[in-house]
């Protein structure tokens, strides 16, 4: 449509409306008379199931049709009539084109046209039904809030706000994607936060031509420094206090409407390995989870390889007793031993994976008795050795150690990869492995931010809560590892 | 071009990019090699050797403020003319790539007789080789972070060997200053390519975000350097003493040998995958500084060049550690790149500074 002005009579611009009208059982119109000397005719375009029709009925009907009007002398002063002094609702726009009136209709509002008048009214009346504050279902507490974001990002934006009350919390809002005109905010404190980086977030946003937007998973890409790579490195929350804990260490958050999450800019790897509850409960007690989760990846990412690499290519490196004790059980097996570990990691990501396509329920049922079942037969069958399942089992059980999400899925590839590296050159394979992942790390950058600090490049003041949780007395100074501009938390 | 930041680092990193390339295989040898020739003081003779790096560093540093924005191709050009310069520039990335094939045929020694002996060597030269690649070709920003990871990991890997100090006999290091001071001396010159690293600086003294700390950074990373080697060498020379050494091609893994990790019999393989892991530092560092003075040598774009060539000169470096016959034959190799170093590390900027003093009436540069 390209941009002329609206018609001036109801007819003509019922015309433009009439193919929306007419194909979509949802767009409805609702036609009105206002009194006066002379009568005027208007009508309400809105959508079924966005609109709340208590405030359409009550503050948008109500006082039109109960109110007297004057002699229009002239269109814009009617419509600031009708908007100061007779409209009791919080947002008005006028619309002026048919382009914007027919967006206006698709993004929910209400739209109130007039005849005589070229110009329309694009209200705010939007309800509908979302889903209700609920738990957190990835990122639980045991001690803190449990209040998870919803699809919608009006609210996901109050219970950040109202955890961090500071003026200084600024909320930039941008449209993304010409279909789905999802809407996007960027939250940062303006007297933290880098400049720079918040500048360089806004524009990535903002030349994208693309067509639907339906998660923070796709803005996710749109922002991120390397997409291709196998490690994320962007942080998801799905909580508020996640979100402000980051917020005051000079990060910038971003959320996307219909999505309950939110992205955490610039991220550093060592975060991935951070829960808030660390900071909830005593500290000495972060003090061995923490290095736990690290050594969790580490076993995650090499145990399996370790053994297929141990076992079967330096068997003399193992200690004679506890070799000869897994070797009574393997010499039963047929298979070697690559094959057989191959086979138990593929059964237990297929339980993996199939668990998580089940409704909850039936999804924990299967898991457990496919894995009990599936495992003691394949012993009792001398298809697998115990040890070996044990093996497969810990270092599955460890990836979700790792406080977030999208870390254990990287970490499911790499160990497989692993994986057949230590089978193809023994413990020399294991090793080229480990130094092609830290090739990878050392690169990976967060919008210009290393990924890798505070240990590369290394920032000793930010290591001692990287790997162990400082205490909050001790917490004088925000992390430098990501630019900041106000260092000191408290005096 | 210098401002790329991708060929950029700050000075804590330039510590750890020197001891990257210094701390490659040498210390495996090292106890040994200067023991034969000093004996038990063997350990004087390395602190004595670590003039040499020192010297050379001073020397780069005072080159690198006079062209304080220049690597030592664009140097070598602008003192010798663009003939001369390219060729002489030729040679110093010779001698880098021929110091990263040492190391790396050294690696491949170590891992063909202790882990894959069927293997054939150029497959495990290759992986190395290809591995090595896949970090080098990132620029030096992401090295200089990968350095300093892997610097502590390798610190882990080094307290390992502190058990070992319980069959020490501290006899075995008496007397002091028992040997000739001639063979000190002798020993001490032996430690030249312990220290090779330090070369490195020629091409990367430019990259560093602020000049005025290079001298400190390299600094530092001579004295790491020489504190790891003669933490090793004491231990070696304490708890096999001297003569013993003799015998023992490479001690340090001997010395693994006698670990006992709970669940891993036998500390060495463990403790050798992790040296030689971290072996392959040099090979990175020096494809990277070979690969990057090639660059400038063709007069190309960074950016778009130093990927590729880092590739093809990585298939050199592969080549060319493949070369010698066998162990004998590398041995000797490494000892001719170990005098090839004071060379290129002292001569090199000793004579461009003269030159550079000489022709200083007049223009500037830099």
């Amino acid at each position: 449509m390209e941009t002329v002005e609206l018609p001036v009579s109801l007819a003509q611009k019922m015309e433009l409306l009439a193919p929306y009208l007419d194909t979509n059982r949802d767009v409805k119109s609702r036609s009105f008379s206002l009194r006066g000397k002379k009568k005027l005719s208007a009508v309400a375009i809105f959508m079924e199931g966005i609109t709340d029709y208590h405030s359409l009925n009550r503050d948008i009907l109500l006082p039109l049709m109960n109110r007297e009007f004057q002699e229009i002398r002239d269109p814009g002063g009617f419509l600031e009539e009708v908007t100061t002094s007779v409209l009791t609702v919080g947002q008005i726009k006028t619309v002026a084109t048919p382009a914007a009136m027919i967006h206006s209709i698709f993004d929910g509002m209400t739209v109130l046209i007039f005849d005589g008048i070229p110009d329309a009214l694009a209200i705010d009346a939007r309800g509908g039904e979302y889903r209700s504050i609920q738990e957190p279902l990835l990122d639980h507490a045991v001690r803190g809030p449990r209040e998870s974001f919803t699809e919608n990002i009006v609210t996901n934006i109050s219970l950040v706000r109202r955890k961090l009350r500071d003026p200084n919390l600024v909320v930039e809002s941008l449209v993304l994607g010409q279909r789905s005109r999802t809407e996007i905010a960027i939250l940062y404190i303006k007297d933290i936060a880098d400049p720079g980086i918040v500048a360089e977030i806004k524009e990535r946003l903002a030349p994208v031509n693309i067509d639907g937007v339906l998660s923070v998973g796709q803005v996710n890409q749109l922002i991120e420094d390397r997409p291709h790579s196998v490690f994320p490195v962007t942080r998801t929350v799905e909580r508020a206090d996640m979100a402000a804990a980051s917020l005051l260490e000079g990060r910038i958050v971003v959320a996307s409407g219909e999505s309950p999450f939110m992205l955490v800019y610039p991220t550093l790897f060592a975060e991935f390995f951070r829960s808030m509850d660390d900071y909830y409960e005593r500290n000495i007690i972060g003090a061995f989870i923490k290095p736990l989760r690290f050594f969790a990846f580490f076993i995650a990412v090499s145990l399996p390889s370790l053994y297929i690499a141990l076992f079967a290519y330096q068997p003399e490196l193992i200690t004679y007793r506890l070799l000869i004790h897994v070797e009574r059980f393997r010499s039963e097996v047929p298979f070697p031993v690559l094959f057989e570990a191959i086979m138990i990691e593929l059964l237990i990501q297929l339980i993996i994976e199939a668990s998580l396509r089940l409704p909850t329920p039936l999804g924990q049922t299967i898991g457990v008795v496919t894995g009990i079942v599936l495992g003691q037969a394949a012993i009792m069958a001398k298809l697998a050795s115990p040890s070996l399942i044990i093996i497969i089992a810990i270092a599955a059980l460890s990836i979700y150690v790792i406080p977030n999400y999208s870390i254990t899925q990287s970490v499911r590839i790499v160990r497989i990869l692993m994986m057949i590296a230590a089978s193809t050159f023994g413990l020399f394979g294991f090793i080229l492995g480990w130094l092609l992942i830290l090739g990878q790390l050392a690169d990976l950058e967060s919008i210009g931010v290393p990924n890798m600090a505070p240990l590369a490049p290394t920032r000793f003041a930010d290591l001692k809560d990287t790997f162990f949780v400082s205490p909050l007395k001790k917490q004088k100074e925000r992390p430098v590892s990501v630019p900041i501009q106000d260092k000191k938390r408290r005096e | 071009m210098k401002s790329n930041p991708r060929f950029l680092i700050t000075s804590k990193q330039l510590i750890f990019v020197i001891v990257g390339c210094t701390l490659g295989i040498g210390y495996l040898t090292l106890p040994r090699e200067i023991s034969a020739i000093s004996g038990h003081d063997a350990w004087i003779s390395i602190i004595i050797g670590s003039i040499v790096p020192l010297l050379s560093l001073s020397l780069i540093a005072k080159l690198g403020s006079i062209f304080p924005s220049l690597t030592i191709v664009e140097i070598l050009e602008v003192l010798l003319g663009r003939f001369t310069g390219s060729l002489l520039s030729i040679l110093v990335i010779a001698y880098f790539l021929n110091a990263a094939a040492v190391v790396l045929r050294g690696m491949t020694e170590i891992v063909s007789t202790f882990i894959l002996p069927q293997t054939p060597m150029f497959i495990i030269a290759g992986l190395f080789s290809i591995t090595a690649w896949y970090s080098a070709k990132r620029g030096l920003k992401v090295l200089g972070r990968l350095n300093e990871i892997m610097f502590y990991i390798f610190l882990l890997a080094l307290a390992v060997l502190l058990i070992p100090l319980m069959n020490a006999d501290v006899t075995n290091m008496l007397p002091v200053f028992d040997a000739n001071p001639l063979d000190l001396i002798e020993g001490a010159a032996d430690t030249s390519f312990a220290f090779v690293g330090i070369g490195i600086l020629l091409v990367v003294y430019p990259m560093v975000t602020r000049r005025e700390e290079v001298i400190k950074a390299g600094q530092t990373a001579i004295g790491i350097v020489l504190t790891i080697y003669l933490f090793i060498t004491v231990i070696c020379l304490l708890v096999f003493g001297s003569e013993s050494l003799q015998y023992e091609m490479w001690p340090l893994l001997t010395l693994a040998k006698t670990q006992e990790i709970p669940v891993l019999q036998r500390g060495d393989l463990f403790v050798l995958i992790l040296l030689t892991g971290f072996g392959i530092k040099p090979v990175i560092n020096f494809v990277f500084a070979s690969s990057f003075s090639l660059v400038q040598v063709l007069n190309q774009e960074e950016e778009k060049y130093y990927s590729p060539l880092a590739l093809i000169l990585t298939i050199v470096v592969f080549c060319l550690s493949i070369l010698p016959e066998n162990i004998l034959s590398f041995i000797v190799y490494q000892n001719l790149v170990g005098l090839i170093s004071p060379v290129i590390g002292i001569g090199l900027p000793a004579v461009l500074l003269v030159i550079g003093w000489l022709r200083k009436r007049g223009a500037t540069y830099g």
